[in-house]
């Protein structure tokens, strides 16, 4: 169930950046075409911004589920030539509570900047409240952390039933 | 307290966490102890939204994966070999420039030497050159074509400092030209005594017929971005559809519905990864500007060096020594705006240090122990490192040789401007 969950966000993060990608680039065309009859429309450029924004999230989420994140990673190389699986399993658990920790530590920290973002904040371009705007990082980095947390049960269940 | 943590975060670092992790972790410890609230990481990071070359990042790296998913390294492979490969060296050549082409459009993210590897590998051994050379020069090239537009890393040193991304396109293309003549003289030197395939018109023809719809690219994205008609932002959205439209209907090497969503989600992966780095950096670069570490490396750099051309040599040590343990977008976000004030007060001109910091970063893609191209070859050739480090030993000399002639000759970078 836990993975059947994990596979859904996956899924979702998937076929979520595909339809940013293809709303950037349609509407970056759309822009240049338009400068052409001497028309703009202002929106665009902030909205395509935004996209890039909720992309950046959503391929975040991709890269946490195959571990495609930039790292240092001197130590699980060394392990892994030195054979030790159960070690670099154990480190893998470590490394996922850590990196848990400091994306929900983004996102206490972005849901503050959203609390104060809907009192003072104002509508920013096709009215839309700048509140929802910032509001991409906690709902992002939440994105981020509940697959962080399946990661977390998936490895530790399977270590502690190898355990016993 | 404070030192201890940091301690325990760069332990984390080496154990393998993500590079965002740790700068955040860093900001979170870092803005606990100076009492600033931790809302201000996100107040960092949503500024990000405000970058106008951000949608340049994940175009053009769409356009490259797609390219490289195709049958497009064939093609120009076919085209490349057609043209050169009759030189003296003749096929080294040709997988020195085509690994530059796609290094330019994939940001040297491994997937050049996975996409390319498989197809220069054998083809290089076939015409006899020896199995070092052969593992040398495609584990060099995976990351040779940086400097040339429209690189992810120059667009990101771009944003990262600040500076005009078409200034720094235009500043690349010399030294990175440099870096790939020294190459091909070495690849003259070593298959000089091989057998030289001979030049064929017919094969030329060929080769530019099937890859003509591939050879307009560049001239579009650099012809546009130069006559003033398009933005770099602009372009990298055309270069995207022209490449989704030659490879899905024209060529017709990919489907619309079952490829492009695997390719986007592949590019996405790596964008994503890179602007977290961005993302979570900005918090951690602002509190070391504010609290005027810049300056104060300054201060002790100014008691210990004298003058520009010491500074530069420093620098490069540094950066070499940077680049073979960070990976070279994390060391552009993490490093630049820390040298970037230091470099200024050197007198060095800021593209002129964008093209010596970036042709350091390539250099550490192959220098030992850790630079990643080494592990990415020994991956894909199934060899060990230790023969990956050996291998590269002569064509780091020769890199590094480079490296002094653009660092200590600005006209190379400058000579546009």
């Amino acid at each position: 169930m836990i993975k059947s969950f994990d596979d859904f966000l996956h899924n979702l993060s998937k076929w979520g950046v595909t339809i940013c990608v293809f709303l950037m680039l349609s509407l970056t065309i759309l822009n240049i075409t338009l400068r052409w009859f001497e028309v703009s429309i202002l929106w665009i450029e902030p909205l395509v911004r935004h996209l890039v924004f909720m992309a950046a999230f959503f391929g975040g989420s991709l890269a946490t589920g195959d571990r495609h994140h930039i790292k240092i990673d001197i130590l699980s190389r060394l392990l892994e030539k030195f054979d030790k699986p159960v070690l670099m399993e154990w480190l893998e658990i470590l490394i996922t509570l850590v990196t848990l920790t400091a994306a929900v530590v983004l996102v206490i920290s972005s849901m503050d900047l959203s609390k104060v973002e809907f009192e003072y904040g104002k509508p920013a371009f096709l009215n839309i409240h700048s509140g929802y705007l910032v509001s991409i990082i906690p709902v992002g980095m939440s994105l981020i952390s509940l697959r962080l947390f399946l990661r977390f049960l998936i490895l530790s269940t399977k270590r502690i039933k190898e355990w016993k | 307290m404070e030192i201890a943590l940091y301690i325990l975060i760069l332990a984390f670092a080496l154990m393998g966490a993500p590079i965002y992790v740790v700068m955040t972790l860093i900001s979170a410890v870092a803005f606990s102890f100076a009492e600033i609230e931790l809302s201000a990481i996100a107040v960092e990071i949503y500024r990000m939204a405000a970058a106008p070359t951000l949608l340049t990042i994940p175009l053009f790296t769409f356009a490259g994966y797609l390219m490289a998913e195709s049958k497009s390294p064939q093609r120009l492979l076919k085209l490349a070999h057609a043209s050169l490969g009759w030189l003296p060296g003749g096929v080294a050549i040709v997988s020195l420039i085509i690994c530059a082409f796609f290094t330019a459009f994939t940001g040297a993210s491994g997937v050049t030497i996975i996409a390319l590897g498989g197809l220069l590998y054998p083809m290089l051994l076939k015409e006899k050159y020896d199995e070092d050379f052969t593992l040398g020069l495609i584990t060099t090239s995976g990351s040779l074509g940086l400097l040339f537009p429209p690189s992810l890393p120059i667009i990101l040193y771009g944003i990262v400092a600040k500076v005009d991304i078409d200034k720094l396109f235009l500043a690349g293309i010399i030294p990175g030209a440099l870096l790939i003549i020294i190459l091909s003289a070495y690849s003259i030197y070593k298959g000089n005594e091989l057998v030289r395939s001979e030049f064929s018109w017919q094969e030329l023809k060929e080769g530019i017929r099937e890859a003509r719809w591939e050879i307009p690219l560049p001239f579009i994205v650099l012809g546009g971005i130069y006559s003033g008609t398009i933005t770099p932002t602009e372009a990298s959205a055309i270069c995207a559809l022209y490449v989704l439209i030659i490879e899905c209907f024209l060529y017709k090497d990919l489907n619309l519905f079952n490829d492009v969503p695997r390719v986007i989600k592949e590019s996405m992966s790596l964008v994503g990864a890179i602007l977290l780095i961005l993302c979570c950096a900005l918090g951690l670069t602002s509190y070391l500007v504010d609290e005027e570490i810049p300056l104060k490396i300054l201060e002790m750099m100014r008691s210990l060096i004298d003058n520009k051309y010491v500074f530069l040599l420093f620098l490069n040590i540094f950066l070499l020594i940077v680049g073979a343990m960070m990976d070279i977008f994390s060391a552009i976000i993490v490093v630049v705006p820390l040298i970037l004030p230091i470099a200024e007060e050197f007198g060095v001109n800021p593209i002129h240090l964008a093209i010596i910091f970036l042709t350091n970063l390539e250099i550490g893609y192959i220098t030992p122990p850790v630079g990643i191209n080494l592990f990415i070859s020994s991956f894909r050739f199934d060899k060990s490192v230790i023969q990956l480090y050996r291998v590269a030993i002569p064509y780091l000399v020769l890199l590094i040789i480079a490296l002094l002639l653009i660092t200590y000759i600005p006209w190379l970078t400058l000579l546009w401007f």
